[in-house]
Order: C-alpha cells, then structure tokens, then sequence
C-alpha cells in the first residue's frame, strides 16, 4: 500500500462531524472517530491486519473500491473505531499515522507481520551489489499503539544497516528478501535452500548475533514471543 | 504518583486554545500542544522519566493549588512541537489520567511503569506474600506507549498469583514487585544482596527460570534487543 494520502469528505462539513486533527473527525452522531484515506492499491489482508490491530471498522460508505480523485485512479476506504473514548483516539491517531508511508505484510513462514517501509539497504555479496527493502515491524496486536511515525532507531539503522552487512560473512547462494527492524536488533531475511532465515544482528551489542529460523526467528522479529 | 487527574487551566478559555479532545489543548500561537495534570503527590523524578520519554517540557515546574478544598499538585505539559507524532505522545500521556505511575529501579535502570494491580502468593514455609504489579512502559525512543490497560496485562495481573505460587521461591528474600512486559511477567525480588527476577511465560506456559545476569534481566524487562550496554552480574 502506498502513496497513501488521507481526504476530507463532504459528510465531514456536516453538523455530525468535528474535525479533531490531521482529518482524524469526530462523529458526534455514532459516538466514534474516523478517517478516510486513498492509495494506489489496497490489499484485503493488508486493510484486514491494520483494522485488526487497531480496532477499527470500514464503514458502509468506502471499504477499498477504486474511485477517481483529481484524474486519478485510487482505491478508498473510511475507517472508524468502536467508540470515542480516548484508547480509540489512540488508535485512530497511530493509524493516521499510514499517510504517506509505505505498509506492507511481510511473510514469514506464512506468518504476515505489518510494516512500513523505512528505505533501503545496499550491500557487497561476492564482488556484486545487493538492493533489499528496509522494513520496520510494527506489529502490536496486544495493544495497537504502535505508530507508523519514524522512531529513533529506524531511522539511524536504516542509514547503516547496508554498511555493516557489507562487512559481514554471509552465506552463499542464499536469495535476500529484506532488512526487518525491532527494536535493537536488524535481522536481514534470506531464503536458504528452501528454508526462511534470519541473520540477526545488534545494534546495541555492534555485532552479527546468530542465524535464526522458525519459532525463534518470530520472537526476534515480533519483539517478544508469542505462541 | 497517584489520583492524577487532568485539569483546565484558566487560560485554555483563551482564543489562542482549541481543545482537541480530552483535555489535551492546541495552543496555536506557539504551535504546541498542552495537557495540565494534577495529583496528591508529583514526584519530581517520575515526571522526568515522563517528560523525557514522551518529549514533553515542563512549564513553571510544579506548584501546589487548591482544588474542590483539597490540596494537589499541578504540572502543565507541552510537546515540542504540533506535528502528529507529538499529538500521539500527548495524548499517551494524557492516559496517565486514573492510573498510578511510578518509575521502579531494578539494576539501576529507572523503568517507567503503571500498576494494575497487587498479588499474594505463598512461599514454601507457607507465609503469604503480597507485591504490587506493573505494566511497563518503558519507551525511551518513541514515547508511543499509553497507560491504558492493554490485554495482556489484565488476565497476567489476575492471576499471577496462583502461577508464582507453584514456582520455587526463597522465603529468605525480599519480594519487591512483578513487572509485566508482553507476554512475560518477572517477579523482582532482592536476594543475597542482589536483585533477581523469576521469569513466567505465559505463552509457553511455565517458569522459565531465575535470572541473575543483569543484562538477561534488562532483556527481559525491556524487550529483545532493548536492554542497555551492561557489563557482569547485578549480584
């Protein structure tokens, strides 16, 4: 999902809506908060990870369909949260916080993590130049407070992270699929004979910690474990 | 820091304010946004923890005023800016509201926690023990988590008891709290002049052992990969 913008529509200068901020408005009506957003393609279980996280509804009137904004193609959709109390401002607030990132699912072992894209990382193998994605997990299904907003460490590991691949020992003829960030840790994700492993690397201990798959990978990746 | 509360200032009725919701102000002039907090105690310390992790500033420092014939403590709090992240801190912090927050210090670092709740459980001489528990919410880097009661944390806090009852707990230490973090609860306690913390997964779920080192320790309490640059044991 991406170029993804957030658009005011004409039910929002109504007496049922106020606008709170950042085109976050309150239905005064239905007693909720919502937020209408357009991008150039929007994928079901991407839509489906985001309202699952943040506890949010499509409304009836845009839920995904294509429309056409200022000549453009665009697919639309409404989210609103369950009530107006402030865990959903929260939520709808974090949420907001999509409009002009890049979110995808990641697969891992055909478990989807939610992420946004913080750039890119380009690194040596074997005399030639290697391009992957740089994803940051923001999965939180716990509590949906995480922000799309660019935190500390994505940022400066994003910066560095090609620069220290570049100088590490990594296996051959391994396909690399893409950089994920948690926390202090950057793990980049390679396909293996036929196997998906991680190769984990601290930022806080300045060194390649090990090579992860499976149930380990996913705790590395998620931050915390999970059954 | 306890019964907080968040109050309006006088000056809020100002035009240069716009409430945006719950008590959270817009100041537009300065392009800021604003909360005023009140409660019977401010601990100067707590209210750095939580000024630095959400980047939030002080404004006049803490003054005494009487409210509805009580005595209470009043801080205003301002972002640096009114972008949309800064709107996320404040009104993460703005969640504080109801809850009692404090700042534990385990190893030497100060985690920044909120109570949900006490737990008693039973030692092997047959004494029972009652410990407060805490959610963490420590986030240096982001200042993005709330203090509102998040899933894990309310079934963990009801019965953690019965779990580190079943545990092999000495009767000869100091029990201090149990610090929640995801899925994992550790019971903090002070043995032989060094802090300890037996680990429940709750996700496996079963003990997963006592940790002694402080850097597991930290690992644990912070999150993978979130603990600080530590040398040696805690004992």
């Amino acid at each position: 999902m991406k170029d993804i913008k957030s658009v005011e529509l004409e039910k929002y200068s109504g007496g049922d809506y106020e606008r709170v901020a950042f085109r976050v408005f309150h239905n005064k009506a239905g007693r909720n908060y919502c937020i209408c957003i357009t991008a150039d393609e929007m994928d079901e279980m991407i839509l489906d990870d985001l309202m699952t996280q943040y506890e949010l509804n499509c409304t009836n009137d845009h839920c995904g369909e294509e429309t056409v904004i200022d000549g453009k193609k665009v697919c639309i959709a409404e989210f609103e949260t369950q009530r107006d109390t402030l865990p959903d401002l929260q939520k709808i607030m974090n949420f907001a916080s999509v409009v002009g990132r890049e979110i995808v699912d990641f697969d891992i072992d055909g478990n989807y993590l939610l992420c946004v894209r913080t750039g890119d990382a380009v690194f040596g193998q074997d005399g030639r130049l290697v391009k992957v994605p740089v994803y940051s997990v923001r999965e939180d299904l716990a509590g949906g407070m995480l922000s799309f907003c660019e935190r500390y460490p994505d940022k400066e590991f994003t910066a560095e992270i090609g620069r220290i691949i570049d100088s590490q020992f990594l296996p051959e003829d391994v396909k690399f699929r893409a950089v994920l960030l948690q926390g202090f840790r950057a793990i980049l994700i390679l396909e293996h004979k036929g196997e998906t492993t991680g190769f984990v690397y601290g930022f806080r201990e300045r060194k390649c910690l090990r090579l992860d798959k499976g149930k380990n990978l996913l705790t590395i990746v998620r931050g915390y474990p999970r059954g | 820091m306890k019964n907080i509360k968040s109050a309006e200032l006088p000056k809020y009725s100002g035009e240069e304010y716009e409430q945006v919701a719950f008590r959270v102000y817009h100041d537009k002039r300065r392009r800021k946004y604003c909360v005023c907090l009140t409660a019977e105690d401010m601990d100067k310390s707590i209210l750095d923890v939580l000024t630095k992790q959400y980047h939030l500033n002080l404004i006049g420092g803490i003054s005494g005023t009487m409210i509805n014939g009580k005595n209470v403590c009043t801080a205003e709090l301002e972002t640096e800016r009114d972008t949309l992240a800064d709107l996320e801190r404040i009104l993460n912090v703005a969640t504080a509201a109801g809850r009692e927050i404090t700042v534990i210090n385990v190893c030497g670092v100060d985690i920044l926690c909120v109570r949900t709740g006490s737990t008693t459980f039973r030692l092997d001489n047959g004494k029972e023990t009652s410990v407060p528990v805490y959610g963490i919410r420590r986030d240096e880097h982001a200042g993005m988590l709330g203090f509102n009661e998040r899933y894990p944390e309310i079934p963990f806090t009801a019965n953690i008891g019965e779990k580190i009852s079943a545990m092999p707990l000495p009767h000869v230490c100091k029990y201090r709290a149990v610090l929640i973090q995801n899925y994992r609860a550790c019971l903090i306690l002070e043995y032989n002049g060094g802090t300890q913390a037996l680990n429940y997964g709750f996700d496996s779920p079963k003990c997963l052992g006592v940790l002694k080192d402080k850097k597991k320790i930290m690992t644990h309490l912070l999150g993978y990969g979130n603990e600080l640059d530590f040398g040696g044991d805690c004992e």
